[in-house]
């Protein structure tokens, strides 16, 4: 399959983080596994670029999050989960139904 | 750790920003190093090579740095200028994670109130002290007639507290807040136009409030206050009675929060090349 990089992912990437968090609640390792796994190793993005993501999609509401309790036993720095919002399910309602517009008029014309 | 502590305070040491929002970067992307390296090493990587996989597919520094100063809110940005000692006052004054508005509100409120009545308590003192040592002159704010005194004192606290909570409360309720936090998305025009109504809501709860109840035991002072507001007389008397309450109280507030910035010290003591 081919890759999909950066630039292209750039305009999609909140998206997808909306859509992977619909299943519940992850951190930023995991919501980046969830991509890696939903876009079948295609996706090549820079791993950095998830946490910009993520506090724009917290400013705009559209997220919560809160660093996990200290009673749950692991290794390392404590990790912060992220939830959708109810308003943050509204929007992804909302992109995706525009998404599948765009599809559907853009291949429509690049497919005839 | 150490390595990827370094690599983390190379991306955010410089970013413009309050210390609570650049701890929550520094940790959140320390974990996220650390699992990369964790899952790196279960793959059968050594540890150096480990590190430079994590830290390649994290990104460029200089690159990441920007897309997170980018999420910096406009007026944060402006406001932390880099001033030495700064980001001491953060953590009492700014929104904790998860904390609602309405405990935001109030929890600022009650600082800000103990802020204010050190303040006066010690710029009283300090006052007094210098004019019986004769450093200062006999009748300086003495000369400052009662509904200018009332104002001042009322404007040191209690009201302005009250003002304060309710301005966030109300800039929430509005949007305001949203607007002004946005880097882009919002015009200028907009984002000028938002600034003014948020000062506007704070000038206008700290004010009514001040006048009412002042007016509620005399209201004929009530009256005067308003007329020396608007003095040119009674501007300078504020201006400079802020200025002392400001030099006298920050060192203070300063140190009596310096113990709560201990705990990230760990991150100021790392060398890196910036």
């Amino acid at each position: 399959m081919e890759e999909i990089k950066g630039n292209e992912l750039r305009g999609h990437l909140e998206m997808m983080v909306l859509s992977v968090l619909e299943r519940g609640e992850a951190h930023g390792y995991e919501i980046l596994q969830r991509l890696e796994t939903a876009g079948c190793g295609a996706l090549k993005l820079k791993e950095g670029t998830l946490y910009p993501a993520l506090y724009r999609l917290e400013e705009m509401g559209l997220l919560t999050a809160r660093w996990e309790a200290n009673e749950e036993p692991r290794r390392g720095p404590r990790r912060r989960n992220y939830r959708l919002t109810r308003k943050g399910k509204a929007e992804l309602d909302r992109r995706r139904a525009s998404w599948r517009n765009f599809v559907a008029i853009i291949g429509g014309i690049v497919e005839a | 750790m150490d390595e990827l502590r370094k690599h983390v305070e190379r991306i955010v040491r410089p970013i413009r920003a309050n210390v609570r929002r650049k701890n929550k970067m520094r940790e959140e992307l320390l974990a996220h190093l650390s699992e990369r390296v964790h899952t790196a090493a279960c793959d059968g990587l050594d540890e150096r090579e480990a590190y430079d996989l994590a830290v390649e597919q994290l990104g460029d520094p200089a690159a990441l740095r920007r897309e997170l100063q980018e999420t910096v809110p406009a007026v944060e940005w402006l406001m932390y200028l880099p001033l030495p000692r700064t980001e001491i006052a953060d953590h009492w004054f700014d929104k904790a994670d998860g904390e609602s508005t309405l405990g935001f509100t109030l929890r600022r409120t009650a600082y800000t109130s103990l802020f204010v009545g050190i303040t006066l308590v010690v710029f009283l003192t300090a006052f007094e002290l210098l004019r019986w040592a004769g450093i200062l002159p006999e009748g300086l704010l003495t000369r400052v007639h009662p509904p200018g005194r009332a104002f001042v004192v009322l404007s040191l606290f209690g009201i302005q507290v009250l003002a304060t909570g309710l301005a966030y409360l109300l800039a929430d309720v509005t949007g305001v807040r949203r607007v002004l936090s946005r880097r882009n998305g919002s015009g200028v025009w907009r984002k000028t136009g938002a600034l003014w109504l948020f000062m506007g809501e704070y000038l206008f709860l700290f004010l009514v409030p001040s006048i009412l109840l002042v007016s509620a035991f005399q209201p004929e002072v009530g009256l005067a206050i308003l007329r020396n507001m608007i003095s040119e007389g009674g501007l300078r008397e504020l201006a400079v009675c802020s200025v002392l309450a400001f030099c006298v109280a920050f060192p203070c507030v300063g140190l009596i929060m310096k113990w709560e910035h201990e705990q990230y010290k760990r991150w100021g003591q790392l060398e890196v090349d910036d």
